[in-house]
């Protein structure tokens, strides 16, 4: 699978003139297939984001491709769960369910549903459910449509961390046996950290970061040892304390050994020092590049 | 079972979800609707039943009964007004539900989706923004389409059933508003305002309230002016001959040279001579009458209909328009 599942060029949104930019300027591809994990602080743009892919928004300005097409014509082969999860209250879970089946013909799977909302109670109203609970019933939704594209918008943040477990396995045993593409949104990277290969970072409206997690790494490196010019590296944090200079740098090149000493950062510590210095440049890696697909035929 | 191409989905399965949706309140309104349709037939039975009972009797309501007839008069003039109450009672609430209507498809059914965020369920599936909306049209569409002719019809047959001593006349605005199509007219005029109210508003209790403003003050002004939907007959002469059923639009005098003077420029006059002089200083010859004959009643109910559906139509138009716009 070589496609993009979501292709955004200059895309832009703002929700009125007094509001500002929740989005801006963002442009990046997000190959098919991969498990993407979303993160930036809150206010980031993540939610605006995820509903523009979606197509429950128009942008304000550039544009969005969803596999190859448009969001609305897309909409059959995503699923999205939004972070307030918005389930009809007055429904059981089983009309819930009936719902789906009923405004997914032809591509609902009621095993897969079934699966996850098992052990739901079948009658109960959807507004008496906990917040666990409706997340669950939301999921089972998403991966009854069998979809292509899942967009999961803060999926697990009313999970406790057993039922966290469990439909992170199932969500991610899903993907793998249907090849689904998955992105999930959290201001909490570790929630995410173990389970993504893929990563997106939004802050500010932008995307600062993008591409295979293992590359972003590994395009950066902690050096520790006296305080120099660190040309030609672009440092994106550095402290000093006395003589000692602890920088993380974006190497242009190789690293002189002798001179630092040098480790690769978490990259929950390479998230925390793009976040103090709002300046350091954006990076994306080949694959994360807009219009690659054009430019490799 | 899933395929490859997903199939493009009809309206059926998100009507069938609105219906799920609203269920309780479609139960109520049915179960309401068939009340009132026996209380009706049961009403126009009662009534003949209490008409043939007294003219089978001694007396009459027309001339002086004798005395001995005062009571059983008074009986049955009490009785068939109470009965007749029953029809006034049904007419306005088939004139008050294009409000009702429209007020539930704006708060309920669209604004609520809007503001407690449901519609991303909705949207999120394989179902179009587009295809959301004309659901909730198609719904409320057909269900009022049943229940409104029914009612209009079965009103229409109770209110001329009985020889009532109160016979109603066809251009009473309670009477002309609740006969023909325009029943159906209102109810889909406040639907379509109702829809675009919920969308442009977003919020339930504000898009309820100003839908129903705005399709109760439509209407409103509707009945006010609505003799002026259909150019009028006239009546001239020294004296009028109005005849029963017919509609009075304006009635005034003529001069000699045939110019109008509306009003009644000279019945505040205190006596006799004093109207025949005014009538001469005012070179009054004869009086004239614009007036709708019964026959008017198709053409005015079909302009009317007409305006209203094409006012329903543009809202439902910009409704969509807004959803395209606001959605990717």
């Amino acid at each position: 699978m070589t496609g993009a599942a979501i292709e955004a060029n200059g895309l832009g949104m703002t929700y009125g003139r007094k509001s500002g930019w929740a989005l801006r300027d963002c442009s990046f591809r997000l190959p098919a297939g991969r498990i993407c994990a979303l993160v930036g602080p809150n206010g980031a743009g993540k939610s605006t984001l995820l509903a523009l892919a979606a197509g429950l928004l128009r942008p304000s300005e550039g544009s969005v491709r969803v596999l190859g097409g448009t969001p609305g014509e897309a909409r059959p082969r995503i699923a999205y769960v939004s972070q307030d999860k918005p389930l009809y209250p007055q429904l059981t879970v089983a009309d819930t369910l009936w719902a789906g089946a009923e405004l997914n013909p032809g591509t609902w799977d009621r095993e897969a549903a079934a699966r996850i909302a098992g052990p739901l109670p079948q009658d109960a109203k959807v507004k008496a459910l906990s917040g666990g609970q409706r997340t669950r019933l939301a999921l089972a939704l998403a991966l009854g449509k069998r979809p292509e594209l899942m967009l999961l918008d803060e999926p697990m943040a009313d999970l406790d961390p057993l039922a966290r477990h469990e439909l992170m396995g199932l969500l991610m045993a899903e993907a793998a046996e249907q090849s689904t593409t998955i992105v999930m949104s959290s201001h909490i990277l570790t929630e995410l950290e173990g389970s993504c290969d893929y990563l997106l970072f939004v802050d500010g409206g932008r995307v600062r970061l993008g591409g295979e997690s293992d590359d972003i790494v590994a395009a950066h490196a902690v050096l520790t040892g006296q305080a120099r010019d660190l040309a030609p590296h672009t440092v994106v944090e550095s402290r000093t304390t006395g003589r000692q200079m602890t920088a993380l740098v974006r190497k242009e090149g190789p690293v002189d050994p002798a001179a630092w000493d040098v480790t690769e950062p978490s990259l929950e510590e390479l998230l925390l020092a793009h976040l103090r210095s709002p300046e350091a440049p954006a990076l994306l890696t080949p694959s994360a590049h807009a219009g690659q697909e054009v430019a490799a035929i | 079972m899933s395929t490859l191409t997903p199939a493009r989905p009809s309206l059926r399965g998100p009507a069938r979800v609105v219906v799920r949706q609203h269920r309780w309140t479609l139960w109520i309104a049915g179960g309401l609707a068939l009340a009132a349709v026996i209380a009706l037939v049961a009403t126009a039975l009662w009534s003949a039943h209490v008409v043939d009972t007294f003219e089978s009797g001694p007396c009459s309501a027309e001339g002086d009964p004798g005395r001995s007839c005062y009571q059983p008069v008074r009986d049955y003039l009490d009785s068939m007004g109470a009965l007749s109450g029953v029809f006034n009672l049904a007419g306005l609430v088939l004139r008050v539900l294009p409000v009702i209507v429209s007020a539930f498809v704006a708060g309920p059914m669209i604004a609520r989706e809007l503001e407690s965020g449901t519609f991303k369920f909705s949207w999120t599936q394989s179902v179009s923004p587009a295809r959301w909306l004309a659901a909730k049209l198609a719904v409320p569409a057909a269900l009022l389409l049943a229940g409104v002719s029914v009612l209009t019809a079965v009103l229409t047959w109770a209110r001329s059933y009985a020889d009532t001593p109160y016979p109603v006349q066809w251009h009473d605005a309670p009477v002309f508003s609740t006969s023909g199509v325009l029943p159906l007219a209102h109810t889909f005029f406040g639907m379509c305002v109702g829809a675009l109210a919920g969308l442009l508003i977003r919020r339930t209790l504000p898009a309820l309230a100003v839908s129903a403003l705005v399709t109760g003050t439509a209407l409103t002004v509707l009945t006010y002016r609505r003799q002026e939907l259909w150019p009028p007959r006239t009546l001239t002469g020294e004296t009028l001959n109005a005849k029963e059923g017919m509609w009075w639009v304006e009635t005034g005098d003529l001069t000699s040279g045939g110019e109008r003077l509306t009003g009644t420029v000279c019945s505040q006059s205190a006596s006799e001579a004093d109207r025949l002089q005014c009538m001469t200083d005012h070179d009054i010859t004869s009086h004239y009458l614009d007036y709708h004959p019964a026959s008017h009643f198709w053409p005015l109910q079909l302009v009317e209909t007409g305006i209203l559906l094409a006012l329903a139509a543009a809202a439902v138009a910009v409704a969509f328009r807004v959803l395209r716009r606001r959605t990717g």
